[in-house]
């Protein structure tokens, strides 16, 4: 039990190491030493065979009913002699260590502690109040199943393992964090994940020091490669069918308690631009979609820029006729196309964090002041062109396309710098920014992955079900970006066509 | 030196070589070739790719014996330490001398089509940025971004097709080798120094995943391509302008796409240089790593050593050129070229068959 351990001194109190001894007095005072003689710490007397017995709980995390009906009252009975056979519990833990007693307790379960035993017995009662499982806000989908992770480590386990009925599930428990002690679970199967990538992500998992973990985000931050890239790393996905097609990818998931969001490891470039739709779709109408996805990701960068560059440096590009509208719609506006770019940009943001937060029917409000007062009253005012607006607006909804929402920031985000070098240098400015993206996508490493693949190193193989979908029938093999230990995923599928 | 992180697919070989050896000399090949071989310029490049090719199969019969090492350790295991430090000294001038003179071509090239007034040394500054920034990485991810890269080659290649519909004259290259052998030979001497690139074999060889078979094929596969697509452009443009035209014309290449008119579009020349301009670094970037890699430094030296030669190219590039510079520049890199890239590996081929020395024996 390495992850045990005490990784600081950060949070070790005086007694940690303490045995209990055979004297309960003495017991119970060390576990509310323990504690810091915290006042939400309860006990209960009761007696057991004319012994002396103490049942210690924390008020907050234990359910009363429970504790009621398979701990107390079957004490009270006495029906065997042993408090194991006694006490209604799928599990009682013995432990003569007071620190493992008080994680239990912290853990949701209750101390039981009798007159002359030095071992302590732990029993789960834990019952804390979860949301329903319902479809993640920022993942929905048309076609594909409508459940979604929730805050509950457990409740998100039971999503996987209820699609993946195999006994080579296997998850690995750590546990992150000296205060916040959060469980942190690792998911793969046992005989495909790549045994070099299991031995890499547990390293990282297990080799973390700090004091509190409470979201996959940190995690995220924690384990990247590539802690200056523009480009997010680690896939964290709310929908339980889109982690388990990733599982069976031979990929690793993470689960932390208390997120709805599940890490996936490692991910390429172009899994952010799949939705499980895609499959649930025709064949070329998922391939189409992808493409179109990846399309977005180029138009949500470089739009405004090549727009910036041909107003501002090769306007020859375009045939006069074209020129001419541009021009007559640029003809009362008094700032450089940059400013123009990047205030409308700035503004569309504003537009966006304002309307995330709030309730809808307010909202609804920003829709409108968006909408008319910035888009129709600014090119009214002549303070930004037509043209502009038409520019901007469709960045903003190709950056919006990504199904997985931090890569259509990213996007958005490197247009800033695209703008700014297509401002001073044109056509020139925009490949240079390019270029330096495309460098950097091909040099990202995800868990020793290629990031950019397929594309970059190009396996012709993996393309068949990264930038396209082919039909189910052609995808014989799994895409081997995770190095899964055995390529081959289903046989002759359509074997009902042979005669 | 066989490392497992630093090594290349034959696969990516080959797109290592075609992006290495197309850039900029393409754009300017028709004009180069025609000065001589006027009409018969596209037989000039087909010779230049039988010359290539002949070369190929010499590299390859001497990397074949030593396996496990670059250029640049071949020559001190012939020729031992003291004489083979000093061809490498002149290798190493060769490829930066090279890469000085492509930036050179390239910042020309920009100000000529797309930037006139921005000054030469900004542009400098900006390519040699994303040229350092790839090549400072290990060989697999310039390898990976080259693979990337080729698809626009491909893109090119369909824009060219593009230009078929302009007016086209058969008779500008008839009768077929009306100049005269002579001058189709010394067309290929120019078209030549366009296909340069393909010496980065000398140097990837022992980082190619078992290289022991299949490499030649592959190499081969690179040149047949290159020259099939040199040829391509050549004999697309010789056909498209008369021989006066062309001998005024400093990118023909990019005149004849300029002739392209859509509803959408007007200037097609100026996007296709804007997307050549991405072959056109890789060039730059394949002679930076070249040059950092004839220095023979260990592994945690390689990035400085990128980054010195990238600032000795760039101060290449500060000195003033005009044309007439340029041109002195030009000539003396190319007997270089020929010394390192056509000369000293023959030698060394001929040396290691007269002493029998291979990779296994002692060094001298």
């Amino acid at each position: 039990m390495s992850f045990f351990k005490k990784k600081s001194s950060l949070s070790s109190t005086s007694n940690d190491g303490g045995q209990l001894c055979e004297d309960i007095e003495k017991n119970i005072r060390m576990l509310e030493e323990h504690f810091c003689h915290t006042e939400d710490l309860m006990k209960k007397e009761l007696q057991f065979h004319n012994r002396k017995c103490v049942i210690i709980y924390l008020d907050s995390l234990v359910k009363k009913e429970l504790l009621q009906a398979s701990i107390i009252e079957p004490i009270l009975e006495g029906k065997m002699s042993e408090i194991e056979k006694t006490v209604h519990a799928a599990e009682i833990k013995k432990t003569s260590i007071i620190s493992e007693a008080g994680k239990n307790l912290l853990d949701r379960s209750c101390v039981i502690l009798l007159e002359k035993d030095p071992q302590a017995y732990v029993a789960s009662v834990g019952g804390i109040e979860e949301r329903a499982i319902q479809e993640p806000n920022n993942e929905r989908s048309i076609k594909s199943s409508h459940d979604g992770f929730i805050e509950s480590f457990s409740s998100n386990l039971q999503l996987l393992r209820k699609r993946l009925k195999s006994p080579q599930l296997k998850v690995k428990y750590f546990t992150i964090g000296n205060f916040s002690n959060t469980k942190v679970g690792m998911l793969y199967l046992e005989n495909l994940a790549n045994k070099e990538l299991v031995e890499e992500v547990e390293r990282r998992l297990s080799s973390i020091e700090i004091d509190q973990l409470y979201s996959t985000g940190e995690l995220e931050e924690v384990i990247e490669d590539h802690p200056f890239s523009p480009f997010p790393q680690i896939l964290a996905t709310e929908r339980p069918d889109r982690a388990v097609s990733y599982i069976t990818e031979g990929k690793i998931t993470i689960i932390v308690d208390g997120n709805p969001r599940v890490l996936v490891v490692p991910i390429t470039f172009f899994a952010f631009y799949q939705a499980p739709d895609d499959y649930n779709s025709r064949w070329l109408v998922g391939s189409f979609f992808r493409l179109i996805r990846v399309f977005s990701f180029i138009i949500a960068i470089s739009l405004p820029a090549i727009y910036i560059a041909i107003v501002s440096f090769h306007s020859e590009v375009l045939p006069i006729g074209i020129l001419y509208s541009i021009r007559v719609s640029l003809e009362y506006v008094p700032f450089p196309p940059l400013a123009e770019a990047i205030a409308m940009q700035i503004i569309l943001e504003l537009l966006k964090e304002a309307s995330i937060r709030l309730p809808s029917p307010i909202a609804q409000t920003i829709g409108i002041v968006g909408g008319l007062v910035i888009g129709t009253a600014v090119v009214d005012a002549h303070i930004v062109s037509n043209m502009m607006i038409v520019v901007i607006g469709f960045t903003a909804i190709a950056s919006f396309v990504a199904p997985i929402n931090e890569m259509g920031t990213s996007a958005r985000l490197l247009g800033f710098p695209t703008m700014l070098a297509a401002s001073l240098f044109g056509f020139f400015g925009i490949v240079f920014v390019l270029m330096l993206i495309f460098m950097h996508l091909s040099k990202l490493d995800s868990f020793g992955t290629p990031y950019f693949s397929p594309l970059a190193p190009f396996k012709k193989e993996d393309v068949k079900d990264s930038l396209i979908r082919l039909p189910l029938w052609k995808l014989n093999t799994r895409p081997t970006d995770a190095k899964p230990e055995y390529a081959n995923q289903q046989g002759r599928i359509r074997a009902w066509k042979k005669k | 030196m066989m490392e497992k992180n630093i090594s290349i697919t034959k696969y990516q070989l080959f797109f290592f070589m075609i992006q290495s050896q197309t850039g900029l000399g393409l754009l300017s090949l028709p004009n180069v070739v025609q000065k001589t071989a006027k009409g018969d310029g596209w037989i000039s490049t087909l010779i230049a790719g039988v010359a290539v090719q002949i070369m190929l199969v010499i590299y390859w019969q001497l990397l074949k014996r030593f396996p496990n090492l670059i250029y640049t350790e071949i020559t001190q295991k012939i020729l031992g330490r003291f004489l083979g430090k000093f061809l490498n000294l002149f290798i190493y001038l060769n490829f930066i001398f090279v890469g000085g003179l492509a930036t050179i071509l390239f910042i020309k090239i920009i100000n000529l089509w797309l930037l006139p007034i921005t000054p030469g040394w900004i542009i400098s500054i900006l390519i040699l940025t994303a040229c350092i920034y790839l090549t400072i990485s290990d060989l697999r991810m310039i390898a990976r971004f080259f693979v990337l890269a080729t698809s626009l080659i491909l893109l090119l290649l369909f824009t060219s097709f593009l230009s078929w519909f302009t007016p086209k004259e058969i008779q500008y290259i008839l009768p077929i080798g009306s100049s005269g052998f002579k001058n189709i030979l010394l067309g290929t001497n120019n078209s030549l120094l366009a296909m340069l690139g393909f010496e980065g074999l000398l140097f990837l060889f022992p980082f190619i995943i078992d290289n022991k078979k299949g490499v030649l094929k592959t190499i081969s596969m690179a040149n047949i391509f290159i020259a099939t697509f040199y040829t391509f452009f050549v004999f697309l443009t010789l056909i498209s302008f008369s021989s006066d035209q062309l001998a005024q014309m400093r990118e023909p290449i990019l005149n004849l796409l300029r002739g392209i008119t859509y509803i959408m579009v007007d200037r097609v020349d100026l996007i296709f240089l804007s997307i050549w301009i991405v072959p056109m670094s890789t060039s730059i970037i394949a002679y930076l790593f070249l040059a950092s890699k004839s220095m023979n430094v260990d592994k945690k030296n390689y990035p400085k050593v990128v980054l010195l030669n990238g600032f000795i190219i760039f101060s290449i590039t500060l000195i003033p050129h005009n044309d007439a510079i340029i041109t002195l520049f030009n000539k003396y890199v190319t007997y270089l070229s020929y010394a390192v890239v056509f000369i000293i590996p023959t030698l060394l081929l001929i040396l290691s068959f007269l002493f029998k020395k291979h990779e296994s024996s002692e060094s001298a």
